[in-house]
């Protein structure tokens, strides 16, 4: 039996990438034997982390696929051309609605991804969703298979690399750094997140905001942010880093005061655990998977009131109990998002799923 | 030190003061902000195709090619003869005005001047909530004064 996983693109460094190849280091230790296939190989990767998906031949019946699905692909369609047992993984897809002030092919794509969600409704024999919140959602698509709730695997090691020096001088300035880390896509509503600073400016004016992410396929959503950030006086003040590379992400984790999260959509939020890595306060709007990744730590704003989300801040950052109190909350909860821990779900649910046959 | 560490009561007091200090979110609202709309959604391959058309095409000629047998065509060119004096300056009139109405719309369509209009139109917004709001002061002070005057 071959345990091979499935995705349309293996990217370097991105959370979706990182958890193929630490489930595939993870089932090599579990001693089975496991491959990853792929349509797109990121050049950037070692040469045996995967292979071009029109070398899979010959899948048995006794073989299991592992399909990543997070976006729309003809391979959604393809997989029931395999006759073995499946297993998803559901990173969640962005509703297309999100998309349909700005870009066209985004909300296609999207779109096509849904239908590709529906498609496999009954072609899939389980489901490992990446938060409650996903696996609601299959259920309410009409999904009867098992789903199991299995977080993302973080690589946290990389986060132990030297950061960006020159980042680190520059904003280690005595400004108060508040930060959203993530590509700037609508459904992350890094509006709200302009208006949120916008109120805090009022209070601290020795502040700054750091949007950090790539703006590429949105570029008329990034331009109307600057466009916004200027029309509120605030652009000296606003930063937007565009893509760049990991040793400046972990500089400015590391020189940042809070993390502020407005988000509507995300299946689970890696910058969070992220923050939580680097021991950054989070302030976040409960929407979507937000608070299934929280699990109960750092703060949750029922009301994406910018002057509420603002005062929040302020008294997260000004008031020291309550900072160590939120610290200690999101240490206690990275704890969840361990290697160990989720290797040992994981571990459990597969062997579950396996001896079913 | 933790359990004297209530989140829930810190976020209703925040509440209670933001409710009491009168704070809002009087802002320049997102929506006011001028972009640039995909060009399958907002239908502005079309236009562009249609303003090319008028830039290629803003000038008429008075006369077309004459076709027909060759007694055909004599009587037609006698026709345009005569009516020659008539027609060539209504052509010429209609020409001056293609031409400068296309010139009104090339200039409109520039992405320069739309997006000028639209960042008036935005400031002109944010000005009318920064009246809004200085009136509301300015009525709060007036009242302010009318209760010191009474006491």
């Amino acid at each position: 039996m071959r345990i091979i996983q499935l995705l349309p693109t293996i990217s370097f460094g991105d959370a979706i990438g990182n958890d193929t190849i630490t489930l595939k280091n993870a089932m090599t230790d579990m001693g089975y034997e496991t491959d990853i296939y792929a349509e797109n190989i990121d050049k950037r990767l070692p040469s045996d982390t995967a292979q071009k998906i029109d070398r899979l031949e010959s899948v048995s019946e006794d073989d299991v696929i592992i399909y990543h699905l997070s976006t729309g692909t003809d391979l959604t369609f393809s997989l029931g051309n395999y006759k073995c047992r499946k297993i998803m993984v559901y990173h969640n897809i962005t509703p297309p609605e999100f998309f349909h002030p700005y870009s066209f092919a985004a909300e296609k794509l999207t779109e096509y991804g849904y239908k590709g969600v529906e498609y496999l409704r009954d072609g899939v024999d389980y489901v490992l969703a990446d938060s409650a919140y996903n696996k609601a959602e299959l259920v309410r698509m009409g999904y009867t298979c098992p789903i199991d709730v299995r977080p993302i695997l973080i690589k946290f090691s990389d986060y132990e690399q030297t950061p960006d020096e020159a980042v680190m001088k520059k904003y280690s300035d005595g400004k108060a750094n508040l930060i959203f880390v993530g590509r700037i896509a609508p459904n992350k509503k890094q509006e709200d997140v302009i208006r949120t600073f916008y109120c805090y400016r009022k209070i601290n004016p020795n502040s700054r905001l750091i949007l950090v992410g790539s703006y590429s396929g949105m570029e008329n959503y990034y331009e109307r942010l600057v466009k916004y950030a200027e029309l509120l006086g605030i652009s000296n003040d606003v930063v937007f880093t565009g893509h760049i590379k990991f040793p400046e992400i972990l500089a400015y984790y590391r020189t940042a005061h809070a993390f502020v999260c407005m988000s509507q959509h995300e299946g689970f939020c890696v910058p969070l655990a992220e923050a939580m890595f680097f021991n950054v306060p989070i302030i976040a709007y409960d929407a979507a998977a937000i608070s299934d990744t929280l699990g109960g730590c750092g703060v949750l704003l029922d009301d994406n009131s910018p002057v509420y989300a603002a005062a929040v801040i302020d008294r997260v950052l000004s008031d020291d109990k309550l900072r160590q109190h939120i610290l200690d909350g999101q240490k206690k909860r990275l704890e969840d998002f361990s290697y160990e821990r989720i290797r040992e779900t994981f571990e459990k649910q597969l062997k579950g799923f396996l001896d079913k046959k | 030190m933790e359990n004297n560490i209530n989140i829930e009561e810190i976020m209703a007091e925040i509440k209670r003061e933001i409710k009491e200090k009168g704070l809002t979110d009087d802002m320049l609202s997102f929506d006011d902000v001028p972009y640039e709309k995909p060009v399958s959604v907002g239908g502005s391959e079309q236009l562009h195709e249609a303003l090319e058309f008028l830039n290629a095409n803003c000038c008429v000629q008075p006369y077309k090619e004459l076709k027909g047998s060759p007694v055909s065509v004599f009587v037609k060119k006698v026709i345009r003869k005569l009516v020659k004096f008539y027609v060539e300056p209504v052509v010429q009139e209609q020409n001056d005005l293609n031409m400068n109405t296309v010139t009104v719309l090339n200039a409109l369509s520039e992405k320069d001047m739309s997006e000028k209009v639209s960042a008036l139109e935005a400031s002109q917004k944010e000005l009318m909530l920064r009246l809004d709001r200085l009136e509301r002061e300015n009525a709060a002070l007036r009242s302010q004064l009318e209760r010191q005057d009474r006491e």
